[in-house]
């Protein structure tokens, strides 16, 4: 067998790890959402265990310290809130106050961190971010209900998945703001409404 | 001596025989499990997926925030474990060496000055590479636009440093390396950011190493 047949003899085997390769990869990219054991959702359903969901029903992260952060890459000038939701139970409704003067912004997550709606406290009317994330199904009943011809008193989002989180995020401009920031944040809600 | 190394005995041959497409289906399923897990390890550590934008050292993408996002960024979101901003609240640009390339280094001391891009705020600080604030003396982890120390013209400039520095001051503790995010607030930055020009952007430049 000279070294020509050899290689000609290990083409096929080669094509096939390369496909197999590709295959693997395209597989783990794509389930990585699913099965990756420290996505945003998971650190937060953890937290929600050990810390306290506040009265309005938003879980405020502790400021981001050394060693003392939930999420990677939070800006520390930030006071984070988090509501968990699960739309099997009804549809959420976010309220964020704003000041007119300081950021603040509410996005809201699937499970796997990817952000699938998000307002800055420029979309306030009258001073209150408004937001509720429903599922098609929930969201057409809620338009169903509206009157004729009357503008939604706030944002409707369908969200992609059932479970997610909506992230509330206040920018304190200097640190002596940082209470303030928090402030904002402790007085937004988050509601679950059952039909 | 490899010549002889070489040679496959005839006796040994006619026994692997029957056995050689098996080995070889094995080492064709081991290299290819092994190169698919690789290519996605590589992949998801190189960025957040395509769409990226990048100023000098500064990199962003724009894709995170909505919902363009691609497979790889979501996989990608969801390995860190981060919460991206929307897009409509701002884009964040991370720097993970100067201006000139070189990575950058705890025992070294740098120079941020230039213009950022028009935003309603901005806010700049450092972390560790997997995106961890980093402990220092000062207990400081950034500036935002509204307490970073001024010239009269509206520059500035923050020195990064383990040890103490006037005006606006930086330390990135006993990290041996670390990144530059700069986050942009309710930015007017669009489509005009794949023109953005280096030269008018933040510079990181490298003064002396400890």
């Amino acid at each position: 067998m000279t070294l020509k047949d050899r290689l000609y003899d290990s083409l096929p085997w080669a094509a096939a790890a390369v496909l197999l390769a590709l295959t693997v990869h395209l597989v783990s990219v794509l389930l990585m959402p699913v099965v990756a054991p420290r996505d945003a959702f998971g650190r937060l359903r953890q937290a929600e265990a050990d810390l306290e969901v506040n009265k309005n029903g938003v879980l405020l992260l502790p400021q981001v310290a050394p060693g003392e952060q939930l999420l990677p890459f939070e800006d520390p000038a930030t006071a984070d809130g988090v509501c968990l939701f699960d739309l099997s139970k009804g549809i959420l409704r976010v309220r964020a106050p704003v000041n007119g003067d300081d950021f603040v912004g509410v996005s809201l997550h699937e499970p796997s961190g990817a952000v699938f709606h998000a307002l800055s406290d420029r979309a306030a009317i009258k001073g209150v971010v408004e937001i509720v994330v429903g599922d098609a199904r929930q969201i057409e009943e809620l338009e169903a209900e509206d009157e004729e011809g009357a503008a939604a008193p706030e944002v409707r989002v369908v969200s992609p998945s059932t479970k997610g989180f909506a992230l509330i995020r206040a920018l304190a401009q200097r640190s002596s703001d940082a209470d303030a920031a928090k402030g904002l944040v402790a007085a937004a809600s988050c509601k679950m409404e059952t039909e | 001596m490899s010549a002889i190394f070489w040679r496959t005995p005839r006796k040994v041959a006619l026994l692997r025989d029957p056995f050689d497409k098996y080995f070889r289906a094995a080492a064709a399923m081991t290299i290819g499990l092994a190169l698919g897990f690789l290519m996605t390890s590589a992949s998801l550590r190189a960025g957040y997926g395509f769409g990226e934008i990048s100023v000098g050292p500064w990199k962003a993408w724009p894709n995170l925030g909505g919902d363009e996002i691609d497979p790889y960024a979501r996989a990608s979101v969801a390995r860190r474990g981060i919460a991206p901003l929307g897009r409509s609240e701002g884009l964040v640009f991370v720097a993970q060496s100067d201006s000139f390339g070189a990575p950058l280094e705890g025992r070294c001391d740098y120079r941020i000055f230039g213009t950022p891009p028009a935003a309603r705020f901005w806010t700049i600080g450092l972390a560790s590479a997997s995106g961890a604030p980093l402990g220092n003396a000062a207990e400081r982890y950034g500036f935002t636009s509204s307490e970073v120390v001024r010239r009269e013209n509206g520059d500035f400039e923050i020195t990064v440093a383990r040890e103490a520095r006037p005006w606006n001051w930086l330390s990135p503790g006993d990290a041996r390396s670390f990144v530059v995010t700069l986050r942009l607030y309710d930015s007017a930055l669009d489509a005009a950011a794949m023109r953005l020009d280096p030269a008018h952007f933040l510079q990181i430049v490298k003064l002396s190493c400890a």
